[in-house]
């Protein structure tokens, strides 16, 4: 189809902008937002942040995400109480992937992630590199 | 039938039939490991998909087949015929499962828990043989509150933990001189132990300080199979969980990397958790995950496949469903399974096999090609009738219409080529289900061959490849029953002992070549020259009088058959003729060429698609029919005085042969028109090896029409070969020539 080359630069521009996926950081440590936020952002996603789970819902009922990145331990409302409430919400909010970064690595708290409707689990800290493949894993980001 | 039945219904017989190959290979390899996992995962797969259709007699007897496969996997049993028999008997029976099935839309079959007993006592008969071994008894990930316990009372170990065992000796198992705790020492990589009374404590007064009230419970860093080789004696009284998914082993999908693996695999353990709260939320995010790891590896139909899958899993509220189809995309096969839109259920088992065509993208366009340049044919039509609106002078616009109409003529003429071209499968169709078929005939006549297809590639029209199983089981029982010697006679011979039936097809412009060659003794030309005598087949002079190819072709003459013997497998009363015929009934020619003591080929040639059959148009009792031109040779007028009353029939003498004659209207039962003329109208027609005549009324034109074969009730009406649509909309019935003249 012919069409003038700057209206062809928009729509492309915008069927990008529609195209990123949207990512919630739900950590309370603000070093660990920045960290996040720098590595998604450079790799192309929208990042909005949360500092506990109940701040995490508030937002997620205003706009949805494509993921969540769910600390565990958190004021007012830890990472797994936040995921167990998610999951009983309606679909599809009910349905966002989650992915937990904790400290602990035990496997009870693998195991206990999971319980709580986690779908995947790393341990911190981690590199950008390895929160960036992943991301683009459960967003379904093109490679 | 609901789509989990009929979803069910389709992977698994696409499941026995990889099972089957495998066993078969694995038969003829016993050492080849990739075959046997395949063939384990296929039993396994099948387990799970009659898990999930609730039918408890197959999961059974498909566990009792994994029991024995495991068997062979940790090197407990070794590959032995009967015991790939006995897998085979196995499959027989989930197929005539599923045959039922499928008949009785979706009912599981009323008798399947005596069909799994008998698969047990076959199996429970091998195991005795083979030793150890039952184990993976439950779902490789369902939860168990002893091995949770267990993880969570070491939580230092559990990562090295790959298995878990809980081990209840029996009370008296002192005085039997087993040692419970020595036994458990032995396993491998021990990293965590308890040691736990039995509950309930007996009553003190009831407490014999003799019996074992211990329960061992152990997490090792070993395989479940090692923990079960080793503690094979006790294996009553042990529980064995491997606590690693398995996904699938050596021969995962390579398209996946690390990461997604490891993502998969987690989709399934959270799949796996059996925690009522936020059931729905959960199933979904794993689904969403599952898709998106697919889509960022550019998996895109599989992402969407598996979506289909994470629905279903949702209507039905079973995530078991989606945890299959996660499964199945670590291993790659999420694709491998049956085309999704499949229609509404099919009452024959049968037509299920061939029903969804895959198509050649390159074919397709050539359709839309062919439609676009119809459109513009079309166009000109109505361009034309402005030219005759206008008063255009009718002789310029009849050239001008003939020029369309060749215009349009070829361009249907290819579209007919190319849609007959979309109705192409590969010979592999009807060709995998030999190899299993000449085993079995091979082992009950005792005449050891192993058949080798070659070309199960080429590709012939769906009609072709549906109809040729006969006609080649039948070539293939008699290379088998009269075609080999036995062992000690090829011996003698100096010939291998396994004799090899090779079944061959190949693509030859427009035909489709299938040869059945086997290293057998060869056909004996003075045989068939004394049975054909001894059958009235042929004359003692016509026989002096024949090329030995002539002899050949005798064995396809009807009543001729070269059996000795009749055996179970191949004295079916019908002998080669049917073959002939049934080959005929393609469009195709049968052949044969033998060397005494080298052996036999049969040779099929036939066309590649169902073309066009020209017919000739013949009007009798008011009645338009068509009669397939091939089949006539002339057509005369006879004048009346010339029909001779033969008995109760007529014939007329053509260039010094006599020739039977049938007016078509009476033999159709529209009774004797009264023919004014003084001289019948008669069509010459080649049929069942002779001449013979049909009187009409009226000979019409020829013409080109797709044939459509009868359906329905209508199958077996007589002396009909199938209809075709006229351009005036009327129904032509073409006739079928061969049974009139029976």
């Amino acid at each position: 189809m012919l069409m003038p080359s700057f209206i062809r630069d928009r729509r492309e521009a915008l069927v990008a902008e529609v195209a990123r996926k949207r990512v919630l950081v739900v950590d309370d440590a603000s070093l660990v937002r920045l960290y996040y936020r720098d590595a998604l952002e450079r790799a192309g996603y929208m990042v909005d942040e949360a500092l506990n789970g109940l701040e995490a819902l508030e937002k997620l009922l205003l706009q949805p995400a494509d993921l969540l990145i769910v600390d565990v331990n958190m004021p007012q409302m830890d990472g797994f109480t936040f995921l167990k409430v998610l999951r009983r919400q309606e679909l599809p909010l009910a349905g966002t992937p989650a992915l937990v970064t904790s400290t602990e690595c035990g496997p009870q708290d693998i195991l206990a992630a999971r319980r709580a409707g986690a779908n995947f689990y790393l341990v911190k800290p981690l590199t950008q590199d390895i929160l960036v493949e992943y991301a683009a894993l459960l967003c379904g980001a093109a490679a | 039938m609901n789509e989990f039945v009929e979803q069910f219904l389709l992977e698994a017989r696409e499941l026995v039939e990889q099972a089957t190959d495998d066993l078969l290979a694995l038969e003829e390899k016993p050492g080849d490991s990739e075959r046997l996992d395949s063939a384990f995962r296929a039993f396994h797969t099948l387990k799970g998909a009659a898990g999930i259709v609730d039918f408890a007699a197959m999961t059974r007897a498909m566990h009792a087949a994994e029991d024995v496969l495991s068997a062979i996997r940790t090197g407990a049993n070794p590959v032995t015929p009967r015991l790939i028999g006995d897998c085979l008997t196995c499959l027989d029976q989930v197929i005539q499962w599923l045959d039922a099935m499928q008949v009785s839309g979706g009912e599981l079959p009323p008798d399947a828990e005596a069909g799994a007993d008998a698969i047990l006592r076959r199996f429970g008969e091998e195991s005795r043989v083979g030793g150890p071994v039952a184990l993976l008894a439950l779902p490789q990930q369902a939860p168990v509150s002893w091995v949770e316990a267990m993880l969570d009372g070491h939580p230092e170990a559990a990562a090295e933990a790959s298995t878990a065992i809980r081990y209840s000796p029996d009370p008296g198992c002192f005085f039997r001189g087993e040692d419970p705790l020595g036994l458990i020492a032995q396993l491998p990589g021990i990293v965590a132990l308890d040691l736990l009374p039995v509950a309930p404590w007996p009553e003190l007064d009831a407490l014999d300080p003799f019996a074992c009230h211990l329960v061992l419970m152990v997490l090792i860093s070993g395989s479940a199979e090692q923990a079960a080789t080793l503690l094979h004696q006790v294996l009553d009284q042990v529980e064995i969980r491997p606590l690693r998914v398995a996904t699938g082993g050596v021969e995962g999908d390579p398209g996946l990397s690390a990461a997604a693996r490891k993502l998969l695999e987690a989709q399934l353990l959270l799949l796996a958790e059996d925690v009522a709260e936020g059931a729905a939320g959960r199933l979904a995010s794993a689904g969403k995950v599952a898709a998106n790891v697919l889509r960022h590896g550019g998996k895109m139909a599989e992402a969407e496949r598996l979506e289909r899958h994470l629905s279903h899993s949702q209507t039905a509220g079973d995530p078991r469903i989606l945890a299959t189809a996660i499964e199945a995309a670590l291993n790659g096969r999420l694709l491998a399974g049956a085309p999704d839109d499949v229609g509404p259920a099919p009452r024959l088992p049968e037509e299920t096999a061939a029903r969804a065509l895959r198509v050649d993208v390159e074919r397709v366009d050539a359709l839309v090609t062919l439609t676009g340049e119809l459109t513009i044919a079309k166009n000109a039509i109505s361009h034309m009738a402005g030219l005759a609106q206008d008063g255009m002078d009718p002789k310029a616009l009849a050239a001008l219409l003939k020029q369309h109409h060749v215009q349009l003529d070829r361009l249907v003429d290819e579209l007919q080529q190319s849609v007959l071209r979309i109705r192409v499968l590969p010979l592999n169709h009807v060709f995998r289900r030999f190899p299993r078929l000449v085993r079995d005939m091979a082992a009950s006549l005792g005449r050891p061959a192993r058949l080798v297809t070659e070309g199960e590639a080429t590709e012939a029209d769906k009609a072709i490849v549906e109809a040729l199983f006969e006609p080649l089981l039948h070539v293939l029982r008699n290379a088998i029953s009269h075609g080999i010697e036995t062992a000690s006679e090829r011996a003698a011979l100096g010939k291998p002992p396994v004799a090899t039936v090779h079944l061959r097809a190949t693509r030859d412009g427009e035909h489709v070549i299938i040869e059945v060659a086997d290293d057998g003794r060869g056909i004996d030309l003075e045989r068939i020259r004394e049975v054909a005598m001894e059958r009235g087949v042929a004359q003692a002079e016509t026989l002096a009088a024949m090329t030995e190819a002539e002899v050949m072709d005798l064995i396809f003459a009807p009543g001729f058959s070269t059996a000795t013997a009749v055996t179970g497998l191949s004295g079916r009363g019908v002998g080669m003729d049917a073959v002939r015929m049934a080959v005929d009934r393609l469009g195709g020619r049968v052949g044969i060429e033998s060397r005494p003591g080298e052996g036999t080929l049969v040779r099929f040639t036939l066309p590649l698609t169902l073309m066009m059959t020209a017919v000739m148009t013949v009007e009798a009792g008011g009645q338009l029919f068509g009669i397939p031109l091939d089949a006539v040779v002339q057509t005369v007028s006879v004048p009346h005085d010339r029909i001779l009353p033969v008995g109760a029939s007529h014939a007329f003498v053509l260039r010094d042969r006599t020739i039977p004659l049938l007016e078509l209207a009476e033999v159709l039962g529209q009774g004797r028109t009264m023919t004014p003329a003084a001289e019948a109208k008669v069509v010459v027609a080649a049929v069942r090896g002779g001449l013979g005549g049909l009187e009409v009324d009226r000979l019409g034109e020829r013409m080109n029409v797709m044939l459509r074969p009868l359906d329905g009730l209508l199958t077996s009406l007589w002396g009909v070969a199938g209809t075709t649509l006229l351009g005036d909309g009327r129904v032509l019935i073409v006739l079928d020539l061969e049974e009139i003249f029976r």
